[in-house]
């Protein structure tokens, strides 16, 4: 009997370890799917996913080097209508045109790309979709990819109206397919673009995007924040400006303007227009709607512009309010008085300002509390969604539209109309009609850009796609001169290692 | 018929026994139970008693007794005409019988040949640290502990023999009793260490399996190294109570010499000067006064006049170290227990920074019959801590005040006459500079919580299947809750406006093991000596996470997310893991004088591409004991331990995500009220481990009858097929995949060598250990001789490099500061990479410590230093406070001397300038000018303890008294700059280390 359990302790206690190894052996079992993925390789194959992939590709916007901040803030930064406070010591090398203080936007930028490049590249795939909801994706990864293109070209690239040849190393890299392996993405070794090759690439996408999102019904519900056939001929016109295709700018302005999506603000609503979550003059806007989107208490518009608590609150305490606005911005909107360092103690009783009637100088006062001296603040967002460093972003509006038609017409060599198109923006901000002649019309196109896109990252690029210098603030007293290489940002240098086909800008 | 006879005479045998009796004594005097005592060359054998008794029927033949006990040196007695016998056994401690845990099983010290270094408990005894992993700092050869910070029960950097990876974890396994412990480090709040739930007065010894052949048997979770951790177990005899408290305070290492509002305010002026020329000195003296929130009429007189305050010493306080430790021992020749139980608290010196431990550790054997023994360990401990404000790692390091204590301007006062803090909004205050909040108020009023339960436990059976068979299950549980809490006091400015903030976080680890092993041991022909291990393992480790986050409270009383109007978002992430694995290891002596070990083991791993999910991980091992060789007998009088090792062998490691082989779509992202998912990684079907392959050569030399050892090793380490981030261009759309490619090669030299100095009644022994390691990457992919997006990473250039700018100084016309260009001449703006070289790396080339101890009758006292050298770090806190004007924030005094003021003057230190870079320049801190070297000798553990008298014990009924007094960190020898050379990281607003002096007792009974 003992001996018949002994046997079987040790039958048992073998044929357990046997078992343990034949049963957890398999392949199977090693399978541990994530919960918070899915597989890549099925991922599209849906219209359900595909649209999360249409949203995933948006939200991409939101991030800080595109318009999270940066294309928001450094077309001031950059240029000569801006100050750095020297508050947290952001955007100071940026104020300051500090070799390598530039956009930073490249990786994220293709990354988007890539995102519109898998959506288009499943589209054909999606026989379950309708032809409107294939139309749909269609037109927006094409406006998307568009956008993003320019702005990669605005940073890293000469703009075709003022090349600098002798520093011209091209455009940007061109993908219109997606990398979905690791092989092939291993194997690619890209080289830049012509300029040219480039702006054809985003005219195309843009022509291609308008035709698909035209029929009633394509737009989602939601314009501005998503994709419409008026914002595509808005970021055309925009696009044709700085390609110097001036006829082709002004008939797209003319369509985004008669798009359907927002109206021109007035003097009477204009600068409620930037206390609303949604700008009722936006073509289209990058939306933040919830709390978890900001972009925090150091990096999100709102505190990198303002540092008081509420408006008009100078003795309460906010963001940082790293970049402000200098002479040459404040006077463009009528206002003085204040004193040439631009800044007063916190101590010192707030000096009294002198605002003309323009309109817009209202959305620009006497910054809070959180760190001396005190600056002048621009307040376009200031927590327009509804939370503590939450704003919408509008990329495209009308006023714009307006003044790229202008800029068109004198560029065509229609003075009249360009004269009326800026009478109608000035009339809109509670200014009196101009009548100009010769380059004074020009000049007075650009000084209402510089009035109305301030602290909309226009600034520095207008003046490189006019090949004009920067004569920075005096308290930084120094001029960037066109042909200073600093005007094109670096590309980063992982880009170029191993790659012999790739070409940094000239001075990195 | 040969049968016959057999059993004929074995019958005949049988009829002629004696009947004995003896009694088997530790050299105490103590009675050793279970000790077995066997008829030499027969099977005739029992074992004793608890009172150390044993009867035998020894038949005629039997001449001598074998006398064996765990912890002892086998004893052999003749027999002779008495039937009664007492036998003294002697300790085994200091013998080549030692016995070590190797994994799985243990061996004999004798046979084991690779590259292993054992820790005893007794050698870090009462030495009150809240995680047991700092203990090895210095403590053996090749291992290197680094704090991350000093926040109590905070993680700890360790690397065996230098780093073998470049994006994979470098941290070793830890096997606590045969459980591997996740190493998953939680820090929310604070930071967690995984090891942080043992009590150190549990701990029976560490092993640290050092080279490739040693951690083989732990296959691809070795390739880091393997700490194994034995805790205490019962033991037969009598019972034993022991109790040891200890108490303490914890003082700051440092205070930095920083400058007055006067001074700021100087350097503040120059740095708009210098970066506003153009500007009147009426104006930017205005402007630098507001800056600084001073009256801008003030006089330089009326500025010198402000009172300066001491943030430094406001925040940084001393506190106190609370431990004690309850433990009861004992048993039979049935069951043995120890139960313990712990209570410890430490408080940083950074307010409300603290560590508060509960520890239960319950261990009980059962033999239920001869064969078969059950055993039992439950491991349970609860832990809270209170974080600094930002996160222990240093994340929003504006907030805690080791970082805000120096750089806050000074003459901002800390409280209000009444006691209420300074500068809370609606008091009308405002903290002046950058720093525009009272760091110590928000330290107070906010909640930085994390609590973690851990549990850990196991069942084992052993069973003897056969005479030398043994089986063994294990089924072990490892898991952990790590419980956060954040709450930003609406009191604050940060947390006004949203009225306060709120979040919870709980984080689950589940990590289920279980092992079951074949065990074989025999010795024939006297000579031969044979052991055998099988064995196969499973493991499931699953983490999980949720968490809350609120805003908008009632009141500052109102501090639970519940109660917040807002809730602003919820958390969560699921991550998994499963290895399976077989592994066997065979060793055959000869003779006692060579000895050959070889194991192998075959990984299944879930982390790795579908196509290369298994490997095998050889290793072998040869050991010669050339004293042990008839012609060594002459020199036997001086030279008594002479061992030559050798070993190769081949682990892995896998310490990357679990998830990384797959190509995934992510969710997460969100658009307009939508949810969104996007392609966010690259599958990569082939990933499989890294790969270590390892030579070891080592000596141990026993001089003297041991007066003098040493003992060592050298290595050749190479990790090849390293898990890499492969770098795309970034216009693919993606960052990296990761693949295996790259090769890292360490080589190195440990030795440790012992002296007893002095072995009379007085006794100085001492201890030395030394570490050399060349870490150097020997390949990366394509040919290419530079890792794409990081110039650091480059062939021929060791691990943690720095590569920048070198740093040429100030021009003394100008005052700016210059590097150096590659062909030598001088610029203000150096070219990335062009203009960069090498210079220094993170991991030290030496490490090692030296410890001293003595004893002369009660008297015992020892002291430990630990040693690094060839360590080069940045240090963020530093940088900040070299700044000097660039902002307003209070800075070093050193720094300012020695700044450029005036054309001519010669120094290293850059003229001030507003926003710190200067015109057309690279930034003040670009290149190498703001490296240190890292190294120092640090004074780890002074201790004097008093014994009481023997005597005086018996009269007290106890066994053992105890008095003690002991320091740790109490003095350093460095050149750098930053709290503590030891950091890893930036360091950039952490906790520094303490250091701390405590009394204690320990009693037994």
């Amino acid at each position: 009997m003992n001996f018949m359990k002994i046997i079987m302790n040790k039958f048992f206690i073998t044929a357990s370890l046997v078992s343990l190894l034949m049963t957890s052996c398999s392949d199977k079992d090693l399978n541990v799917l994530p919960r918070q993925s899915i597989d890549a390789s099925t991922a599209l194959s849906s219209p359900a996913s595909v649209d999360a992939a249409v949203i995933g590709v948006y939200a991409t916007l939101k991030s800080r080097v595109l318009y999270g901040r940066d294309f928001v803030v450094y077309g001031d930064a950059l240029g000569d209508n801006a100050v750095a406070t020297n508050k947290s010591g952001r955007l100071v090398g940026e104020a300051r045109n500090n070799v390598g203080a530039h956009y930073v936007n490249w990786g994220t930028a293709y990354s988007t790309i890539n995102d519109c490049n898998l959506v288009l590249d499943a589209i054909p795939r999606m026989t379950a979709a309708t032809q409107v909801q294939r139309d749909r994706w269609e037109g927006e990864m094409r406006f998307v990819r568009a956008l993003v293109y320019h702005d990669l070209m605005r940073a890293y690239a000469y703009d075709p109206t003022a090349i600098l040849d002798a520093s011209n190393r091209g455009g940007v890299v061109l993908r219109s397919t997606a990398v979905d392996n690791k092989d092939t993405a291993a194997a690619f070794r890209p080289a830049r673009a012509s300029i040219q090759e480039c702006y054809n690439f985003i005219i195309n996408d843009l022509t291609l995007s308008s035709a698909k999102l035209q029929p009633a019904g394509v737009a989602r519900n939601g314009a501005p924040h998503f994709a419409t056939r008026a914002a595509a001929q808005a970021l055309l016109a925009r696009v044709q400006l700085y390609n110097g295709n001036y006829a082709a700018a002004r008939d797209a302005a003319t369509n985004a303007l008669g798009g359907g999506v927002g109206s021109l603000t007035t003097a009477a609503n204009h600068v409620a227009g930037w206390r609303a979550s949604t700008n009722p003059e936006s073509i289209f806007e990058v939306r933040f709607a919830i709390a978890a989107e900001s972009l925090g208490v150091n990096e999100a518009l709102q505190t990198t512009l303002t540092s008081m608590g509420a408006l008009g609150a100078h003795t309460s305490n906010g963001g940082w309010g790293d970049l402000a606005p200098n002479a040459l911005q404040l006077n463009a909107v009528g206002l003085t008085g204040f004193p040439a360092s631009l800044s007063i103690p916190n101590t010192v009783a707030l000096p009294p300002l002198t605002r003309t009637s323009d309109v817009r100088n209202q959305l620009y006062e006497w910054g809070g509390q959180r760190t001396n001296p005190r600056f002048i603040e621009c307040t376009k967002y200031f927590g327009k969604s509804g939370f503590l460093n939450l704003d919408n972003v509008p990329v495209l509006r009308h006023a714009e539209m307006l003044l790229i038609r202008a800029e068109a017409h004198f560029r065509l060599g229609d003075v009249s109309s360009a004269l009326a198109d800026i009478n109608t923006l000035r009339r809109n901000r509670g200014l009196t009609d101009v009548s100009l002649v010769g380059p004074a019309v020009l000049e007075e196109i650009l000084n209402q850009r510089l009035a109305e896109l301030a602290f909309e990252g226009h600034r520095f690029h207008d003046l490189k796609r006019l090949g004009r210098d920067i004569t920075k603030d005096p308290s930084v007293g120094f001029t960037v001169n066109f042909s200073d290489f600093r005007m094109l940002a670096r590309i980063p240098d992982g880009e170029l290692v191993g790659n012999p086909n790739m070409r940094q800008n000239v001075g990195y | 018929m040969l049968m016959m006879a057999f059993v004929l005479s074995l019958t005949s045998l049988l009829a002629q026994t004696k009947s004995i009796t003896g009694k088997v004594l530790d050299d105490k005097g103590a009675p050793v139970p279970n000790a077995s005592v066997l008829v030499m060359g027969t099977q005739v054998g029992t074992t004793t008693k608890s009172d150390g008794s044993f009867s035998l029927n020894v038949p005629a033949t039997g001449k001598t007794l074998v006398i064996t006990s765990v912890n002892f040196v086998k004893q052999e007695v003749r027999l002779g005409a008495s039937n009664t016998y007492s036998v003294t056994l002697k300790a085994s401690a200091d013998d080549l019988e030692e016995v070590i845990v190797t994994g799985y099983q243990q061996q004999k010290k004798r046979e084991v040949n690779a590259a292993v270094s054992r820790i005893d408990g007794k050698q870090i005894e009462n030495i009150p640290v809240p995680s047991v992993d700092r203990l090895l700092q210095g403590r053996a050869s090749g291992v290197q502990v680094n704090a991350n910070n000093g926040v109590p029960g905070g993680a700890v950097n360790i690397l065996i023999r230098g780093a073998g990876s470049i994006n994979a974890g470098t941290q070793p396994l830890f096997v606590v009793d045969g459980i591997q412990i996740n190493g998953t480090t939680t820090n929310i709040q604070t930071q967690t260490n995984p090891i942080a739930f043992l009590n150190p007065d549990d701990i029976e010894s560490f092993e640290i399996l050092k080279d490739a052949a040693a951690t083989s048997i732990y296959g691809a979770r070795g390739g880091n190294g393997v700490v194994l951790i034995t805790t205490k177990k019962g033991k037969a005899g009598k019972n034993e109570v022991m109790v040891n408290t200890q108490f303490g305070v914890t003082s700051p290492l440092k205070f930095f010499d920083v400058l007055n509002i006067s001074e700021i305010t100087q350097a503040r002026i120059e740095a708009l000067q210098n970066a506003n020329p153009r500007a009147t000195a009426a104006a930017i003296r205005a402007n630098a006064l507001a800056g600084l929130g001073i009256n801008t009429a003030f006089t330089d007189d009326q500025i010198r006049g402000l009172t300066n305050y001491d943030w430094q010493a406001a925040g940084m306080q001393n506190g106190t170290v609370r431990q004690t430790n309850l433990s009861l021992r004992g048993g039979n020749d049935k069951t043995t227990y120890y139960v313990s139980g712990s209570y410890n608290a430490t408080e940083a010196i950074v307010t409300p920074v603290n560590f508060t431990r509960g520890t239960l550790l319950t261990s009980l054997t059962h033999k239920v019959s001869r064969k078969l023994s059950i055993e039992s360990q439950i491991s349970l401990s609860t832990i809270s801590q209170n974080g600094p404000f930002g996160g222990a790692g240093g994340g929003a390091f504006l907030g805690n005040i080791a970082f805000a204590g120096p750089t806050i301007l000074p003459h901002n006062p800390i409280t209000n006459p009444d006691g209420s803090w300074y500068g809370l909004p609606g008091s009308g205050q405002a903290v002046a500079g950058i720093l525009s909040f009272n760091p110590l108020a928000v330290n107070a009023l906010n909640t930085n919580k994390q609590r973690t339960n851990q549990m850990v436990g196991s069942f084992t059976i052993n069973y003897e299947i056969a005479k030398g068979l043994r089986y063994q299950g294990k089924f072990g549980l490892d898991y952990r809750l790590v419980q956060t809490e954040f709450y930003g006091d609406p009191r604050l400015d940060e947390y006004l406006n949203r009225r306060g903030l709120g979040s919870a976080n709980s984080n689950w680890n589940t990590n289920f093991l279980t092992f079951h092993t074949l065990n074989y041991n025999k010795t024939f022909g006297g000579k031969h000596s044979v052991s055998a291990l099988a064995g196969t393992e499973y493991r499931n480790d699953v983490l999980e996470q949720i968490g809350a986050s609120a805003e908008g409270f009632p009141t500052p009383d109102f501090r639970t997310i519940n109660t917040a109007a807002t809730p602003l978002g919820a958390t969560g992430f699921w991550t998994g893991s499963r290895v399976f694995s077989i592994f066997g290891r065979v060793s055959y002596e000869y003779d006692r004088r060579y000895s050959f070990v070889a194991s192998i083991r075959r990984d299944g791993s879930s982390r790795f591409g579908s196509n290369n999910r298994f490997a095998t991980f050889p290793s072998f091992q040869f050991g010669w004991n050339v004293t042990n060789e008839k012609f060594m007998s002459k020199t036997s009088n001086w030279l008594n331990n002479l061992k030559v090792r050798y070993s190769w062998g081949q682990s892995g490691n896998d310490q990357i995500g679990n998830f990384d082989a797959l190509g995934l779509f992510g969710g997460g992202r969100q658009y307009g009220g939508n949810p969104g998912i996007f392609y966010s990684q690259l599958a990569s079907p082939t990933l499989r481990w890294e790969l270590r392959t390892e030579n070891n050569l080592g000596v141990d030399v026993g001089l003297f009858n041991d007066r003098i050892t040493a003992s060592v090793d050298l290595y050749r380490r190479i990790n090849s097929k390293l898990l890499l981030g492969r770098s795309l261009y970034a216009t693919t759309g993606f960052g990296s995949f990761t693949d295996n490619v790259g090769e890292v090669t360490n080589e190195g030299i440990e030795a440790t060598v012992g002296f007893k100095i002095i072995d009379k009644a007085f006794k100085w022994r001492t201890n030395f250990i030394f570490a050399y390691n060349k870490n150097f990457i020997s390949g990366l992919y394509d040919g290419l001789q530079v890792l794409p997006g990081n110039n650091a990473i480059r062939v021929g250039a060791p691990l943690g490099s720095f590569f920048v700018a070198n740093y040429a100084g100030v021009n003394p016309a100008t005052g700016r500061a210059m590097w150096y260009k590659a062909d030598g001449s001088l610029t203000y703006n150096p070219l990335v990479p062009a203009d960069q070289r090498l210079s220094g790396q993170t991991i030290p080339v030496y490490n090692g410590g030296f410890e001293n101890t003595f004893s002369y009758k009660n008297f015992e006292a020892s002291f430990f230093f630990n040693y690094e050298y060839g360590r080069t770090v940045s240090d963020g806190q530093v940088n900040f406070m070299a700044e000097v004007g660039g902002r307003a924030f209070n800075g070093l005094q050193s720094i300012y001397d020695a700044r450029w003021t005036k054309p001519g003057q010669i120094t290293n230190i850059p003229r001030p300038f507003n926003g710190n870079t200067d015109f057309a320049s690279s930034g003040r801190f670009t290149g190498q000018n703001y490296l240190f070297k890292a190294d120092y000798i640090r004074l780890r553990t002074v201790m004097l303890a008093y014994n009481f008298p023997k005597e005086l014990m018996q009269r007290w009924k106890m066994s053992m008294a105890r008095f003690y007094i002991q320091g740790t960190n109490l003095w350093t020898y460095t050149d750098y700059p930053g709290y503590d050379p030891e950091f890893v990281g930036g360091a950039t607003g952490i906790v520094p280390q303490n250091k701390n002096i405590t009394v204690g007792l320990q009693l037994s009974f």
